[in-house]
């Protein structure tokens, strides 16, 4: 099927590009971008006031499925991020079972094509089984389609072992992605700082952050090995990748949409939705994961998707399970912060599209004639209601859930092919 | 969502639940402690029962162990005339949550009227109240690190009945500030009741971070803590603290921090020296102390039984105001419906 | 235009009559029933007031009653903070009691000071001694010894005013306590 998207706003960051325009989908690629009065297709759709741009990758999400399917199944989640706009997604090995075999790998990715929303670049396990202790198969699971390799969000302990998993990466080339949080001064459930004391909850110093990010950077840098970090929190984190990159090191680093909008504040009455880790930090820690993205320090924005059956979040709260459901609100979220003035939509497309790409798989994402047509249209005034009978994800731990909410996906496009379609 | 004081009072502002000092207004705070002070009163008399909770079921949910609070507890409930029944749970570290959930739906078949809670989880008592059983009044019995609200209340019993008003007092706290709970309810109550300098007195590895936030000083040392305070508050020190990295030796804690009467005599002359209890004798106050003219630390034990019969009196009348006024409102809506 | 309340009941205004004339028919009480040595115990507030003037009369010991923790409208109206103590520094097993309130009305004030007796101890007997009844009762208890019966209008109290010079008035009075 062919189609015309007539009079949308173009953003495609890549070219510095942000202009109406129309743009002609057929056969699975970008056909022509300009004014096309003349032109006709199967399907025609007025975009006036719309937003349209590559569609996003996500570095970061987990998708469940296997030994997990209360909490989501692929064709769920897949499904729930194509309505966010993604059409490649980067899932954590943290999956049940562990992915850090050539089996789980295949699983996974077969799940997803058959349910067709989104394709699958998953991450394996730095590890086997995420111990810390035995090096994975690297080579095998990056022949299996693996793009990098993580060792979630348990780091290793041992220095030893740890140089061994970058020489061993080093070897092949691979990338090694980091969750940077030192284990030990990881044993809390918040940030610490006045709202935990105050709540008695056993607090996550920056330093648990820091620590881990200064001796990840030097392994990288001794081995040559090409690393990102996933989901920083704080300030001085963001400072330190400043400074490497500063340094010359080839290094990445995203950030997870909830800590570029929620703070540890949102914790208050102890709710459980906003129990995450890495947890949520102060208001000045957030400010300056925004300047970060503003000025390219940080590359990418992700979701950190986590979806949970509810029974997960209802418990006093150090003991609910850890993570959000975003993709239902990821839209509105960034919305809300374009709004407040806090992010163009050009950073945020920039940091959801086309540096993830160049993360994942090496080019980034464009609005380019004769490529792939994987593109995302967003209504950033669409009004509606997120509950029980409008969100795609299974996950019932959808923080703004019966909330009005502003911004929405309209479409999504896959090679051409329809992937999400609110209402054409 | 609920805050503090939405979800611990009644549309009229009365007591339905009592979680924690924090998000209580000082009238309330003060109804509380002359309410107290009357069921002092009683418990001075030979006939140490009143009538209040007849017919009422009171039920003790202790998953961790107290013995002590646990007992003062059934000794109020008791003393209130009410049906008592104590359960205790020890719930395995994998299957807390939905024990606790299903623990409290099962419980919910018996009627009771009201749960005195605690729990190690910080925000279990609230988890309760908000989300599980919001029409059975739930009595706060102490929840992980972060409330212990009829200890902390006992305490400005005992400092009102003994000092008089809040304001002019200088008040430290001293010991295991991090893992207190009702440290920080102390200190909540005594800046509600107009207390303007409390002072907190750890070495760091025991201090909370960011603790200032919450209007105290804080100090490293006996000499500037307790300084011509007029209320020293000890607090318990675990054992476990010398043996998980927190301080090196029950000695070194005891001749830096310990409540000598040389240190004491720092303090204001008439200077109250409390202490929630179990004592500690050597490791944070010396038996010359703990036992001498200025101790309160018995007085305390009877004020809790009397604290906890007018919160556990003033939470039941309000659950109870509570049920009628919605019974009237669904009552008038059915009344609608016929006409 | 009627006359208010008080006007309406010109027998209130001379209080020390009233009282004068009680005292006179507890004489008579003690004396036919032969109670002997009676102790007097007054419920808080009005009818300690008149209870002292009665134990200083009769030279006989003198208790007080709060019934904050027994009354039958907890569930309601809540509990008052203010309690003031109860104080009975005797024993009234197998003693004769004169209880004394300044008004009996609905007759769930006595239900609960005899509730509240009954826990310190097993009288011989209790005789109820008021100033004033108001016939509006609820339950099943009259007084042994009354200076004044009076029919009120719905919303109507009757107050006394005190520790000296005792006055009983008529309150108008939507929620009275």
């Amino acid at each position: 099927m062919s189609i015309i998207i007539r009079g949308a706003r173009l953003i495609d960051p890549s070219k510095q590009l942000d202009q109406v325009s129309d743009i002609h989908v057929q056969a699975g690629r970008i056909k022509s971008i300009g004014h096309l009065a003349d032109q006709s297709s199967d399907l025609e759709i007025d975009a006036k006031g719309l937003i349209l741009s590559p569609s996003f990758l996500d570095l970061h999400t987990c998708l469940r499925d296997l030994n997990q399917i209360q909490k989501g199944t692929i064709a769920s989640e897949t499904q729930a991020a194509a309505s966010a706009g993604f059409t490649h997604l980067c899932p954590s090995p943290d999956t049940q079972p562990c992915s850090d075999s050539g089996s789980v790998i295949s699983l996974i990715k077969s799940k997803a094509a058959a349910a067709g929303f989104c394709e699958l670049l998953p991450i394996a396990a730095l590890t086997q089984d995420l111990k810390g202790s035995q090096l994975s198969n690297m080579e095998a699971l990056a022949q299996a389609g693996c793009i990098g390799f993580s060792n979630a969000g348990y780091d290793i302990d041992n220095n030893t072992v740890l140089l061994r998993c970058y020489e061993y990466a080093a070897t092949f080339g691979l990338k090694v992605l980091v969750q940077a949080q030192d284990r030990q001064l990881g044993d809390g459930h918040m940030h610490a700082g006045a709202t935990a004391t105050r709540m008695g909850l056993d607090g996550i110093l920056v330093i648990a952050e820091t620590l881990s990010i200064s001796r990840h950077l030097q392994f990288m840098q001794h081995t040559g090995v090409s690393g990102h970090f996933n989901q920083l929190t704080s300030a001085a984190g963001v400072d330190l990748i400043r400074q490497a990159k500063a340094q010359g090191m080839d290094v990445t680093a995203d950030v997870g949409i909830a800590h570029l909008c929620f703070t540890d504040t949102a914790i208050e009455g102890y709710q459980s939705q906003y129990h995450v880790q890495p947890p949520l930090r102060e208001e000045s820690d957030r400010k300056a994961l925004l300047i970060g993205i503003e000025d390219g320090t940080l590359d990418a924005i992700c979701s950190a998707h986590q979806p949970h059956e509810s029974a997960a979040k209802c418990a006093p709260f150090a003991a609910t399970e850890t993570g959000m459901a975003m993709y239902d609100m990821l839209v509105p979220l960034i919305q809300k912060l374009v709004h407040a003035g806090d992010l163009t939509w050009t950073a945020a497309i920039r940091a959801l599209s086309c540096n993830s790409a160049k993360i994942a798989v090496g080019t980034t994402t464009s609005l380019t004639i004769g490529e792939a047509a994987n593109l995302t249209l967003i209504d950033p005034s669409h009004e509606w209601a997120l509950d029980a009978s409008s969100q795609l994800s299974r996950g019932t731990n959808q923080a703004l859930a019966q909330q009005t909410l502003k911004g929405r996906a309209q479409l999504t496009l896959k090679d051409g092919l329809i992937t999400y379609n609110r209402q054409y | 969502m609920s805050n503090l004081a939405e979800l611990q009072l009644t549309k009229k502002g009365e007591l339905r639940h009592f979680l924690s000092p924090e998000g209580l207004d000082r009238i309330m705070l003060e109804r509380i402690l002359d309410t107290a002070d009357s069921f002092v009163v009683v418990g001075n008399q030979e006939v140490k029962k009143v009538p209040l909770l007849r017919g009422r079921t009171v039920v003790n949910l202790f998953f961790e162990n107290s013995t002590r609070t646990r007992s003062t507890f059934e000794l109020a409930a008791q003393r209130l005339s009410a049906d008592v029944l104590t359960l205790d749970i020890k719930t395995s570290a994998a299957s807390k949550g939905e024990s606790l959930l299903d623990t409290l739906q099962n419980l919910r078949a018996m009627h009771s009227d009201m749960f005195i809670v605690r729990h190690s989880d910080s925000g279990a008592a609230h988890f309760i109240a908000e989300q599980v059983t919001p029409d059975v009044a739930i009595i706060n019995a102490g929840d992980g690190h972060h409330a212990h609200p009829t200890q902390a209340m006992l305490d400005m019993l005992t400092i009102r009945r003994h000092k008089g008003s809040f304001e002019p007092l200088s008040v430290a706290i001293v010991g295991d500030i991090l893992h207190s709970r009702v440290a920080r309810d102390q200190i909540h109550a005594l800046k509600t009741l107009g207390c303007t300098d409390i002072r907190l007195v750890a070495p760091h590895t025991l201090m909370p971070y960011a603790i200032e936030s919450m209007g105290v000083t804080t100090h490293s040392s006996m000499d500037s803590g307790i300084n011509n305070v007029d209320v020293v508050i000890m607090l318990r020190l675990q054992t476990e603290r010398m043996t998980s990295a927190f301080l090196p030796s029950a000695g070194e804690y005891f001749r830096l921090y310990g409540l000598t009467k040389e240190r004491l005599s720092q303090a204001k002359p008439n200077a109250v020296v409390m202490h929630p209890g179990p004592i500690n004798r050597g490791i944070e106050i010396e038996s010359a102390v703990a036992d001498g003219p200025q101790s309160m630390i018995l007085n305390q034990v009877g004020y809790g039984i009397a604290l906890r019969m007018a919160v556990m009196s003033m939470a039941m009348s309000g659950q109870m105001q509570q049920r009628q006024t919605e019974a009237k409102q669904a009552s008038s809506l059915t009344g609608e419906l016929h006409k | 235009m009627g006359a208010t309340p008080n006007q309406q009941h010109p027998e209130l205004a001379d209080t020390p009559a009233l009282v004068s004339h009680l005292l006179d028919q507890i004489n008579q009480l003690i004396n036919t029933q032969a109670l002997d040595q009676p102790l007097v115990i007054g419920i808080h507030t009005g009818g300690v007031w008149l209870a002292k003037v009665i134990a200083d009369h009769l030279q006989a010991p003198l208790g007080q009653l709060d019934i904050a923790f027994y009354r039958d409208d907890f569930s309601k109206n809540g509990l008052h903070p203010q309690v003031s103590p109860s104080s009975l520094p005797f024993n009234i097993n197998d003693r004769h009691l004169l209880l004394v309130d300044d008004v009996l009305m609905s007759g769930r004030t006595v239900r609960a000071a005899m509730n509240e007796l009954f826990d310190f101890g097993r009288p011989a007997s209790i005789k109820l001694v008021t100033l004033c009844s108001v016939n509006q009762r609820e339950l099943p208890i009259q007084a042994d010894v009354c200076a004044l019966a009076l029919d009120l209008e719905a919303g109507q109290y009757l107050q006394l005013d005190g520790p000296e010079n005792l006055k009983l008035s008529i309150i108008e009075q939507a929620n009275h306590e």
